[in-house]
């Protein structure tokens, strides 16, 4: 290689020449020297390419990135042919399914019996009964993993009040969707046993009619199965 | 503390990153008719008129070499007589924004020099690669500048 003064000193000394730096001891890299990061730095002070600032005056002139503010959130989840939404506030936790123990001498068809998350032992529900959700046959590949939510009313983590959580089994915990309440539309009329007696609105997330469950009802309802 | 670095001629300067809302490359700005001469001009960020400063001109007389490391720097300004009033958006192109430093209170030093004429230099910190003079964005517009830029605040007085 042909070497001249204006050969970078990490090609004359430094790791890609014969390593006589005595800076090498220090940073035993050039890659870590300042010397090195000033002359990338150094890579910006240079005429803009041609259509570099119009391309820029464009981007910037648009929209930018939605703002949060005043958007409501939603832990979304899939029941069979359904998309359900929880208020976050209540989810406790998400989990891998566990065996449930049935408990005797009761309908086992809404409570399913007890089972353990995190050392605690919780009751079963089983929402896909309780409210009556369908089961579509599966249309396109199957994705995503079943899952148990464990829930709690808000007010009670929020209190010292006896702890009150509940799980759940769910095809698909699908995660956090941002909406604006302006894009929630009313529940349908609600039929008995189905999920709109439950539902405070329908908001469309992505390609999906997610039914926003009312948290007081929802919890009434999964209190109701356990009595 | 973290500082976002950048030069004015060869002196290098500093804003609080807490005070910037984004750094932008020099988009074309337009320039309004008979508009003063330290206004660099009007950009549209984001559908709304933003007025751009060029720190150059205001320290050194001249105005930013235009690079590609030359950019706009989107800052929160603040009133000083209003520091609870919503800030207006304010750019500042400067030369080689292309840094940040952590800057803790004891790197920094009193100036003892208070300059009438650049009351926007604040305190001044001193790390590996040399001084970092603080511009404080609240004391960047005189007042009648200020007037002039922001119409808004004009009508809540």
């Amino acid at each position: 290689m042909i070497q001249n003064s204006t050969t970078p000193c990490w090609r004359r000394i430094g790791h890609e020449g014969d390593k006589s730096c005595p800076n090498l001891a220090d940073f035993i890299h050039c890659r870590t020297c300042p010397v090195f990061t000033e002359a990338g730095l150094r890579l910006f002070d240079r005429d803009p390419p041609e259509g570099y600032q119009e391309e820029w005056t464009q981007t910037l002139a648009q929209e930018g990135r939605q703002s949060l503010e005043g958007t409501q959130c939603a832990a979304v989840f899939r029941m069979g042919a359904e998309h359900l939404g929880l208020p976050p506030r209540c989810i406790r936790g998400v989990f891998s399914p566990r065996p449930v123990r049935p408990v005797p001498h009761r309908n086992a068809a809404i409570f399913q019996g007890m089972t353990v998350l995190q050392g605690e032992v919780v009751p079963c529900i089983s929402v896909r009964a309780l409210l009556g959700v369908t089961d579509l046959p599966e249309t396109g590949p199957r994705q995503g993993f079943p899952r148990f939510i464990l829930v709690e009313p808000d007010r009670v983590q929020a209190s010292d009040r006896l702890p009150e959580p509940y799980a759940f089994a769910v095809d698909e915990a699908l995660g956090l969707s941002r909406f604006l309440p302006s894009a929630v539309q009313p529940a349908p009329a609600t039929v008995l046993r189905s999920p709109a007696t439950y539902t405070r609105g329908i908001v469309l997330l992505g390609q999906e009619r997610v039914s926003l469950l009312d948290e007081d009802l929802f919890f009434t309802a999964l209190r109701r199965a356990m009595s | 503390m973290l500082v976002l670095t950048f030069r004015l001629g060869e002196r290098r300067f500093g804003l609080r990153a807490a005070e910037i809302r984004e750094v932008v490359p020099l988009a074309a700005l337009s320039m309004p008719p008979k508009a003063p001469e330290w206004l660099a001009g009007l950009m549209n960020y984001r559908g709304h008129l933003v007025p751009v400063l060029d720190l150059c001109l205001l320290a050194l007389g001249q105005p930013c070499v235009r690079h590609m490391s030359t950019r706009v720097i989107l800052a929160d300004y603040r009133q000083e007589d209003k520091p609870k009033a919503a800030p207006h958006l304010l750019g500042l192109l400067a030369e080689r924004v292309t840094e940040t430093v952590r800057l803790s209170p004891s790197d920094f030093d009193d100036t003892g020099l208070d300059n009438p004429e650049a009351r926007w230099l604040g305190p001044v910190a001193h790390d590996a690669q040399g001084l970092v003079h603080i511009v404080e964005p609240a004391h960047l517009l005189p007042p009648e500048v200020r007037a002039l830029l922001f119409t808004r605040d004009n009508a809540d007085d």
